[in-house]
């Protein structure tokens, strides 16, 4: 065996398969993100081109609000035990470092990719009607030269047949997985994508950690993740819980999903609950953008309250489903807050106990029911020492909690009730 | 008959030596050791006072006679004689006659018995049968104050002694007691009692303990608010807060009194002695009751105070803010206020660091032999959660791999699953049949 | 112990297989060696390893290979190494190199062996049906005739 049969094999394999990824990315009917149900008037529509299209991207990051403290940045198990660190602030300090929090959620909050699945489809390389049943199992092959990287990493497979073929898109990441393990990252996927297990997990309101684990399993363009994400969306679209992705960074294609299958009303409705009127036109803004042809138009100059109603106007046989909305836009009222607390329990129920612990003392409710001294306030007048002023000292009471049992708490009473007659 | 009185009363008189001295007079003749023979140490082998008449007693019987001025009293109407059998019913007679099995059973089980109920390993305390260090309950109400959810323990006993003019050397039993409740309330004190009247001392402590009571302010109701150093006489103590679950890792006695005042996470450095617990103790609270919360710390500075939590990603999120004193602004800042607050605590010091010493055996050739022959099943148990995981193996019990490696076997040797062959593999060469 | 040679540079380098793993479960690693000469059970004789093969199929009965092609191609075409028949046998399955023919002889045997099996099993099968029929014939005039 010398050098040159080596380099005309090679020579001869590698423009095929190149030629054959090349192929996959550019011919395509139709998109495997567009639903055959919802609408098959378009049908050569690139959907990777439209979700990184300017207007798109700066609807989609509108929709996406922030929520720093219950969502993007609530508390989490970390790794390693720290402590929290303190700092003392002025108000500008402190917006300022909120600022930058705000510019790090921005930066958590990117889009996951939408991307269209690579093609099942393989290709053969190679036919050797000699060599059949030369073994009972498959044999797979993979380059694992240094600088491949995980997307132009040769694999082939030789089939008992004989045929060399090129390795689909499951091979090949399995294949990937298994040669380049990442932690969390197993071969084989976990049975948490698949059904009984996902539903229990999207019935405990997981949905993030699902979307999250498979974003880091699958690469954006496997057909399985496709799948998976789309049944996820479908799910919460069915449900109504789209309190689990808003603020996350999978609510930008969750959104983009919507409106490419025609299937907004849902959600302009749970916008409408909280009275959120942009979002709704934003909303529709988007929809219009990503179906062009769409019997809804929009000028430019019009307001958002416009925007949503030649949206209810025209689309008269979603209104069963946007009654809140129509309430909103009709009655001006929003639901109620409650439902807001109850939607986000199983986010807040992880917080609370944190939260309830860390009720602030201001100069605001010093004085009342929620300042130190509780429901003894509405007996006693609370009095504010200033630094400077004269020591009226036990007008500013510490907090009473937890300090023993009644007859403490009755002593210390009767001492201030003594007090208070002198 | 003639009367047994004059008998009975003339005993003493005419009798010998042994009826002439009572039973304990007897014994003392044999058991007791002089001064001098104590002190030349016979009081170890002296003889022990035997209870001879522990299974029969003079005159009982299972038939219950009773003489007349020996087990029962002298009548004076002699009808019916210095002879009577008193009427039993049959469980008395059935007792009497199992009585010396039952002398002999309690004597058995009297000293089997334990007289102190076993203690859960937690509760133990720091030595074996001693309270120092076990939990100990409420100390009494005082005052009509009670301290039901009150805990107390004690962490120290000792012996002190002190000279006198009159009696010499004195010895005192003192003993250090902390008492909490495990909310923030806490008292510590010493207790004295005369000598060996330990557990004296410890409820003197109890008591004077619960009359000293402090409150310590806690962050989140589980730790201090900042680090701090605080020392008395010899004993520096650095104590450092710490994240929620990381628990108590100090001294055994700082361990007790975060206990008692309900400190839950926090590590606590002690350099210098160690071993003056009181030093120890009042060092620790001082430093504990020093401390400044939140709040007087914003109010001190005028700033709020922010907490960032890693947890959180460090998202700033305001605990306190001044609420008597005006808020400052960037202007009005002073160059102090800028700096690190975690720097201030401590007053520049910080406790010795030691890496940890690597035991004795960590170079030796056998372990370092046992930690080779390790080296293959380093994975080991990764893998096995892994195959468990994957559905390959269905239990990780010698038992099971046995019979799933015996089904595969089963169903390679009758041709179900094909004999894996190909390259790298030996070939399979079926038995020759003579 | 002492090199009597230095590896790297010594005779003509040779590519083959390095049977690790453990009892019953073979495992190899695709190595290079300073010279066929010299052993391969000694690791201190591989000079750089360019690949693995996995010989026992996994759940999905896909036998796993893993070569590095580009340290096989400076190996093979810079330094002329001398390649092993199962190596050489990988390296035609993957397409780099023309089917060895040792495959083609293997591939062969296994055709015979199962046509042979196939064969025995059809006979087995008429035999089986021959009995079962006899059986039949047999037991059903019994059926019939109690007696």
């Amino acid at each position: 065996m010398n050098t040159v049969t080596i380099q005309t094999s090679m020579l001869k394999l590698k423009p095929k398969i190149s030629a054959f990824t090349r192929l996959s990315t550019e011919v395509r009917q139709s998109s495997q993100w567009v639903k055959a149900s919802g609408s098959s008037t378009t049908d050569d529509v690139n959907i990777e081109k439209l979700f990184v299209e300017k207007n798109v991207q700066k609807l989609l990051t509108d929709l996406t609000d922030i929520d720093l403290e219950h969502k993007v940045f609530r508390p989490r198990r970390t790794s390693i035990q720290q402590r929290s660190h303190f700092a003392l602030m002025t108000d500008e300090r402190l917006e300022k470092t909120r600022e930058r929090m705000r510019e790090e959620a921005r930066r958590f909050l990117q889009f996951v990719p939408v991307k269209e699945p690579r093609q099942e489809t393989v290709q053969t390389l190679a036919k050797d009607a000699e060599l059949k049943d030369f073994d009972t199992s498959k044999f797979v092959f993979t380059d694992i030269t240094f600088d491949a990287t995980d997307q132009d990493r040769t694999v082939v497979v030789r089939e008992p047949d004989g045929t060399l073929r090129t390795a689909n898109p499951e091979e090949h990441d399995r294949m990937n997985r298994t040669y380049y393990q990442k932690p969390n990252r197993p071969v084989n996927p976990p049975p948490l994508f698949s059904d009984p297990y996902l539903q229990q997990a999207l019935d405990k309101n997981e949905h993030e950690f699902v979307l999250d684990w498979s974003c880091w399993f699958y690469e954006p363009d496997d057909p399985a993740f496709v799948r998976l994400s789309q049944l996820i969306f479908d799910r919460i679209n069915e449900t109504n819980k789209f309190h689990v992705i808003t603020s996350t960074r999978h609510f930008g294609s969750f959104v983009f999903y919507l409106a490419l299958n025609d299937n907004i009303p849902k959600l302009l409705n749970y916008f409408g609950s909280f009275g959120r009127l942009s979002d709704c036109a934003n909303l529709i803004r988007l929809q219009k953008a990503v179906k062009p042809d769409w019997r809804v138009t929009i000028a430019q100059g019009d307001s958002e309250e416009k925007i949503v109603k030649d949206f209810i106007k025209q689309n008269a046989r979603f209104r069963d489903q946007i009654g809140d909305l129509l309430n909103f836009i009709n009655n001006g009222k929003v639901k109620q807050d409650q439902d807001l607390e109850k939607q986000t329990f199983g986010v807040r129920e992880r917080v609370g106990r944190m939260d309830r612990r860390k009720a602030r003392i201001t100069s605001a409710n010093v004085r009342g029911v929620e300042g130190p001294l509780a429901e003894l306030s509405e007996e006693y007048p609370v009095k504010v020492v200033k630094s400077e002023g004269s020591g009226e000292r036990d007008a500013v009471e510490k907090k009473d909690e937890g300090r023993g049992k009644g007859r403490w708490r009755s002593r210390d009473q009767n001492s201030k009730e003594d007090k208070k007659k002198d | 008959m003639a009367s047994l009185l004059p008998l009975v009363q003339t005993r003493s008189n005419t009798v010998n030596f042994f009826m002439r001295r009572s039973g304990p007079e007897l014994w003392k003749t044999l058991t007791s050791v002089s001064k001098s023979g104590q002190k030349k140490g016979r009081r170890n082998t002296r003889q022990p006072i035997r209870p001879l008449n522990r299974f029969y007693r003079i005159g009982s019987s299972p038939m219950k006679v009773e003489f007349a001025g020996l087990n029962a009293p002298m009548r004076m109407n002699q009808d019916q004689g210095l002879l009577s059998i008193a009427e039993q019913t049959e469980d008395e007679i059935r007792d009497s006659l199992g009585g010396v099995k039952k002398i002999l059973e309690e004597k058995d089980t009297g000293k089997k018995k334990r007289n102190r109920e076993k203690l859960h390993p937690m509760e133990r305390g720091f030595s074996g049968t001693q309270l120092v260090g076990q939990k100990l309950g409420a100390p009494p109400p005082v005052d009509g104050v009670d301290f039901d959810d009150f805990e107390t323990y004690c962490l120290e006993v000792k012996r002190t002694s002190n000279m006198t003019n009159v009696f010499g050397r004195v010895h005192t039993m003192s003993a250090l007691v902390v008492t909490g409740n495990g909310r923030g309330l806490a008292g510590y004190a010493v207790g004295k009692a005369p000598i060996h009247r330990t557990t004296t001392a410890i409820i003197n402590g109890m008591g004077m303990a619960s009359r000293k009571i402090f409150h310590v302010e806690l962050h989140e109701g589980r730790t201090i608010y900042q680090d701090f150093y605080a020392e008395c006489r010899n004993t520096r103590v650095f104590a450092q807060r710490r994240p929620r679950g990381f628990g108590l890792t100090c001294h055994p006695r700082l361990i007790k009194i975060c206990e008692a005042i309900g400190i839950k996470d926090i590590y606590v450095k002690v350099e210098g002695s160690t071993k003056n617990y009181l030093a120890l103790t009042h060092a620790f609270v001082t430093g504990l009751l020093n401390q400044e919360t939140h709040q007087q710390l914003a109010e001190r500075k005028g700033l709020h105070v922010v907490e960032m939590s890693p947890s959180r990603h460090f998202l700033p999120q305001i605990v306190a803010s001044p609420i008597s004193v005006e808020l400052k602004t960037e202007e009005t800042l002073e160059a102090l206020d800028r700096l690190n607050l975690d720097d201030f605590y401590g007053e520049g010091r910080y406790p010795l660091r030691k890496p940890k010493a690597l035991p004795f055996f960590s170079n030796l050739e056998g372990h370092l032999d046992a930690r080779w022959r390790k080296h293959p099943f380093r994975n080991q148990e990764s893998t096995m959660i892994r195959l468990i995981a994957d559905n390959m193996v269905p239990r990780w019990t010698r038992d099971a791999r046995a019979a799933w490696a015996e089904q595969r076997n089963e169903r390679m040797t009758t041709g179900v699953e094909p004999m894996p062959l190909g390259i790298g593999l030996s070939h399979v060469v079926p038995k020759k049949e003579d | 112990m002492r090199k009597l040679v230095i590896p790297k540079y010594y005779g003509r380098p040779s590519i083959g297989l390095a049977l690790l793993g453990c009892t019953n479960r073979p495992f190899y690693h695709v190595c290079v060696f300073p010279d066929r000469a010299l052993g391969r059970r000694y690791e201190g004789n591989i000079l750089e390893q360019v690949g693995t093969f996995d010989p026992l199929p996994n759940q999905k009965n896909e036998k796993l290979v893993a070569l590095n092609f580009g340290r096989l191609k400076y190996w093979i075409g810079e330094r002329n190494a001398h390649i092993s028949v199962p190596v050489l046998e990988l390296l035609g399955l993957s397409g780099l190199f023309p089917i060895h023919p040792k495959s083609f002889i293997r591939a062969k045997d296994n055709r015979a062996l199962i046509a042979d099996q196939q064969l025995k099993t059809v006979a087995e099968a008429a035999e089986a049906e021959k009995i079962t029929q006899e059986q039949d014939s047999s037991g059903a005039p019994s059926t019939s005739h109690p007696q």
